[in-house]
């Protein structure tokens, strides 16, 4: 009995994880800038993998403990790659999208004047 | 111990992946700047992570939940390697 | 920063802790075998990299306390909560965005509850950190509410700052 709603509540988790997977990608290539993409990849795309994975945990009987702890590396991890990449790019000269509205990043003075610009 | 989980489903979500792979492939080959390459780059490699998993489940072998491991890892230090390579030249 | 050591032996035993969780952890299939395996290189290693490791030593142990039962819960909910946001938003034909960047204040001191706070932030409802400088953080949000810094700062990291200055003080 209890593996059976462990099996459907594993199923279900993994449907959801897959459609967030797309959202991600989806995200991606709708939105109009850099940091917008972004946003939807990153926080898409890790509830994505986690519920993928933990699904995948609770479906087969002893895999749980490795697929918590890989969700627990993906949870800690996405987000310091995606705040290494946008910091990067936003010192690097990409502009954000016209809309933009405050930019308070854009006001200060930059230390490293033009170091990393695009030759 | 394992649920039969009906060949529709396996067939959808195959295919779902498959399409949001190639959404972030798309975005990697046609965005305007590098570091739009590098955001498809890493959505892609989230989304072959969770591949890896689901594949685990399908051929029902532990050995790829840790090549999903390694995999989240390796593309986690590359990923960290290209920002730092953007910001500054290597 | 200013957070106070504590002794080495304290911090020692708490990186054999965490080397040989993770060790068994890593390697599934529990055997006694792995396990004597794991524990000699837990000490080894212990040995190599305490220092690098941890701070404050055993006293982090209440800190994961406060993580799993505090902060996991209010993440948890923040982050179904963003990607419902996330969904809408993209899903939605005609896209309502109206990003901008704005800048926060945090209070907190140590680096490390800085990382947390950036951490949690990028997976929260429409921000995503974009850079640090000292006290202030950079925050894109992708609908902007308000703009100045004391606002920004309680809409943004206000329900994790509390969980993190209890955790990190």
């Amino acid at each position: 009995m209890l593996n059976v709603v462990l099996g459907w509540l594993g199923t279900v988790l993994i449907s959801i994880g897959v459609f967030f997977l797309f959202l991600g990608a989806l995200g991606i290539f709708r939105l109009p800038d850099l940091f917008n993409r972004l946003q939807a990849g990153t926080k898409a795309t890790t509830l994505g993998v986690v519920s993928t994975s933990i699904g995948v945990g609770l479906l087969v009987k002893g895999w749980l403990p490795f697929s918590v702890a890989l969700a627990v590396f993906l949870l800690m991890t996405n987000p310091i790659s995606s705040h290494a990449v946008a910091r990067a790019s936003y010192r690097a000269g990409v502009k954000p999208y016209h809309g933009t509205s405050p930019d308070e990043c854009a006001k200060r003075n930059l230390d490293f004047s033009g170091e990393g610009e695009e030759k | 111990m394992r649920i039969e989980i009906p060949t529709i489903l396996w067939a959808i979500w195959f295919i779902v992946i498959s399409t949001a792979t190639i959404l972030a492939t798309l975005r990697a080959v046609i965005g305007p700047t590098n570091s739009d390459r590098v955001v498809g780059l890493d959505t892609w490699t989230t989304i072959t992570t969770g591949f890896w998993v689901i594949l685990a489940l399908f051929f029902f072998q532990f050995v790829l939940l840790s090549v999903a491991m390694v995999y989240a890892i390796l593309s986690f230090l590359g990923v960290l390697v290209i920002a730092r390579y953007l910001e500054r030249g290597l | 920063m200013e957070r106070v050591e504590s002794s080495k032996i304290s911090r020692y035993f708490y990186a054999v802790l965490i080397y040989f969780f993770l060790w068994i952890v890593l390697t599934y299939p529990f055997s006694i075998q792995e396990w004597e395996a794991g524990a000699m290189i837990a000490f080894l290693g212990a040995l190599l990299t305490y220092k690098q490791l941890s701070v404050a030593g055993v006293k982090n142990i209440k800190r994961i306390g406060i993580l799993l039962f505090w902060y996991l819960p209010v993440f948890t909910w923040e982050m179904v909560k963003a990607n419902i946001h996330v969904a809408g938003l993209v899903l939605n034909p005609k896209m309502p965005i109206k990003p901008g960047i704005v800048k926060i204040k945090t209070n907190l001191k140590s680096p490390v509850a800085r990382v947390w706070l950036a951490n949690s932030i990028t997976l929260t409802p429409g921000t995503l950190s974009l850079d640090i400088e000292g006290e202030y953080l950079y925050i894109h949000w992708i609908t902007v509410g308000s703009t100045d810094v004391e606002g920004a700062s309680r809409e943004i990291a206000g329900s994790f700052e509390k969980i993190l200055e209890a955790m990190f003080k």
